[in-house]
């Protein structure tokens, strides 16, 4: 009987099948990204497309290169935002699911209001950030923070929310205090939630930043767009969205990565980013 | 103190009450549950409830761990109260379904409870020698994702026992499971309990409840109540053999024909 418990073999293809189709999931992803950077490359010159319209991929790669030294000051500035941003309204996004997981008034008083908070324009509230918070980092944290708080305060909420309650009887049946429950049941059982709404946060912690800086800013990538914009200079402001796309991606992978690492029961079928 | 009356042996009758249930009434709002319904189990009796859907076994289960509180009558938990024998961590609980946590492998499942309870009550060698009695030596290593739904039920059965609790409660444990690995589990359970204390086990199997049980006792619906028992005149241990003799087939005879009673009056009352 134990036997055919036990009997849990999957279909396995020939080992060169296999070997094959791992080896083309590795590299597709990279050879698409190739043709696409070809295709526009090709594209841009033979229709003679004009650099202030549309500047090939090796022009931007070059620009890069040669502006790195305006460059990584205005990166590094952007990073920092974000990364404050991102933080701050991580915690805060958790703690408000916190109140509202264990407090189904708190959870009617707050649910609206969060809501509410995304229903307003980010653009139309950052001016009034610069007012309150001065012409520094702070009003672009604060922008970052109000876009991350709400897909962290939403998932994390479900998933301590979502716990099976024969779990919370059985526990409740050997005495177990309100602390017990949480470390043991609740907050690992909503990790996996809360790590996807980290992973959409840091995904909008980027945008966040960019659109504070749009507002007001004397530095940082979403700055030099707008300066590169008000001058023509396509390439720039190519070449600093090209470092803002790294910046999102390898904050994405590195989120995405950590969660992993704190849910090693989750087999590998969540999104694969493929990088 | 609590130590010392956690160790002490069973009462020297096995027939002795360990769990005495009198006149209990459970409501849920308009919503009677349990109506009238007394029951006693004695200190190493394995008492199986069989019932229609929605006759209150569940209630019953619950408001003996103290899970659910009476609208009135009383519950008596080795002569105390059900607060006082949860505090004492009296209770062993094994649902239809083997809530694991995902993130523990079995051996980390199974001492879930022991954890909590702490102190004396955490032995390791004892979850070991369970996990090995239950067939799952093994399989310490695996997370319950890589289990099958009879393994699962065979930790949550472990999870249960390993602080050794006074009394075992199961709400239709082995319902999600196919017919075989249900036969097995039920030859597993008794193997593991070795009569050393009261269970309630809630069924919708007669077969499942001749089989395991001393007594099975037969409720209603609509509200719960107890509507006859069965004494199972079987020896211990119980054996496959046992399937095919007299005394088997006399008491799942009388079962459903009871069973056919209960639903009867079921309908009759929702009607």
């Amino acid at each position: 009987m134990a036997e055919s418990d036990l009997t849990m073999a999957r279909p396995a293809g020939t080992p060169t099948t296999q070997q094959v189709t791992g080896v083309v999931r590795a590299i597709a992803p990279a050879v698409f990204l190739a043709l696409c950077v070809v295709a526009w490359q090709l594209a841009v010159l033979l229709l003679h497309v004009r650099t202030f319209v549309l500047p090939a991929p090796s022009v931007i790669i070059l620009r890069i290169v040669r502006s790195w030294p305006q460059l990584l000051p205005n990166t590094l500035v952007t990073l920092q935002e974000t990364l404050i941003g991102f933080a701050i309204g991580s915690l805060i996004g958790f703690l408000l699911a916190l109140l509202i997981a264990y407090s189904s008034l708190l959870e009617r008083i707050l649910y609206p209001l969060i809501v509410a908070s995304q229903a307003v324009p980010k653009i139309a509230v950052a001016p009034l950030f610069i007012l309150w918070f001065g012409f520094g980092i702070w009003p672009k944290v604060v922008v970052t923070v109000l876009l991350v708080f709400f897909p962290v305060v939403v998932t994390s909420a479900e998933g301590l929310m979502s716990v099976d309650p024969n779990l919370i009887d059985l526990l409740r049946s050997v005495n177990a205090n309100p602390w017990q429950i949480f470390i043991k049941v609740r907050l690992p059982h909503a990790l996996p939630q809360v790590l996807a709404g980290l992973k959409i946060g840091i995904a909008l912690a980027v945008v966040g930043a960019v659109v504070g800086e749009w507002v007001g800013a004397d530095k940082g990538l979403g700055y030099l767009i707008l300066f590169a914009n008000s001058q023509l200079d396509t390439t720039l402001s190519f070449a600093s969205i090209t470092l803002l796309v790294v910046i999102g991606v390898v904050l994405f992978v590195a989120v995405d990565a950590i969660g992993r690492l704190v849910t090693p029961w989750k087999r590998v079928r969540t999104l694969d980013p493929g990088l | 103190m609590t130590a010392a009356d956690l160790s002490r042996e069973p009462v020297a009758s096995p027939r002795a009450p360990a769990i005495e249930i009198e006149r209990l009434r459970v409501a849920y709002g308009p919503l009677v549950a349990l109506e009238e319904t007394s029951l006693t189990v004695g200190a190493c009796e394995f008492v199986s409830l069989l019932g229609p859907s929605g006759c209150g076994k569940t209630t019953l289960l619950k408001a003996v761990a103290g899970l659910v509180r009476p609208t009135s009558g009383e519950i008596r938990v080795m002569g105390g109260s059900v607060e006082e024998a949860r505090r004492q961590r009296a209770f062993g609980l094994v649902f239809q379904d083997p809530t694991l946590l995902p993130w523990r492998r079995t051996e980390a499942n199974a001492q879930l409870l022991a954890e909590i309870i702490g102190g004396r009550h955490w032995d390791p060698g004892r979850i070991d020698e369970l996990l090995r009695a239950v067939g799952l030596k093994g399989f310490e290593r695996a997370y319950p994702e890589a289990l099958s739904g009879g393994m699962k039920q065979r930790v949550a059965i472990v999870r249960a026992l390993a602080f050794d609790p006074q009394v075992l409660l199961m709400d239709e444990p082995f319902a999600a499971l196919d017919a075989l690995t249900r036969d097995r589990l039920g030859e597993v359970l008794l193997d593991v309990w070795r009569q050393s204390k009261p269970v309630i086990f809630v069924t919708h199997s007669i077969e499942e409840a001749v089989f395991l049980s001393d007594r099975v006792v037969v409720m209603t619906a609509r509200p719960g109540r107890v509507l006859d028992e069965v004494h199972i005149e079987l020896g211990r241990p119980r054996t496959h053999a046992m399937k095919e003799s007299h005394e088997f087939f006399q008491a799942t005879r009388r079962l459903r024909s009871l069973i056919d009673i209960a639903q009867g009056v079921a309908a009759q009352e929702g009607g």
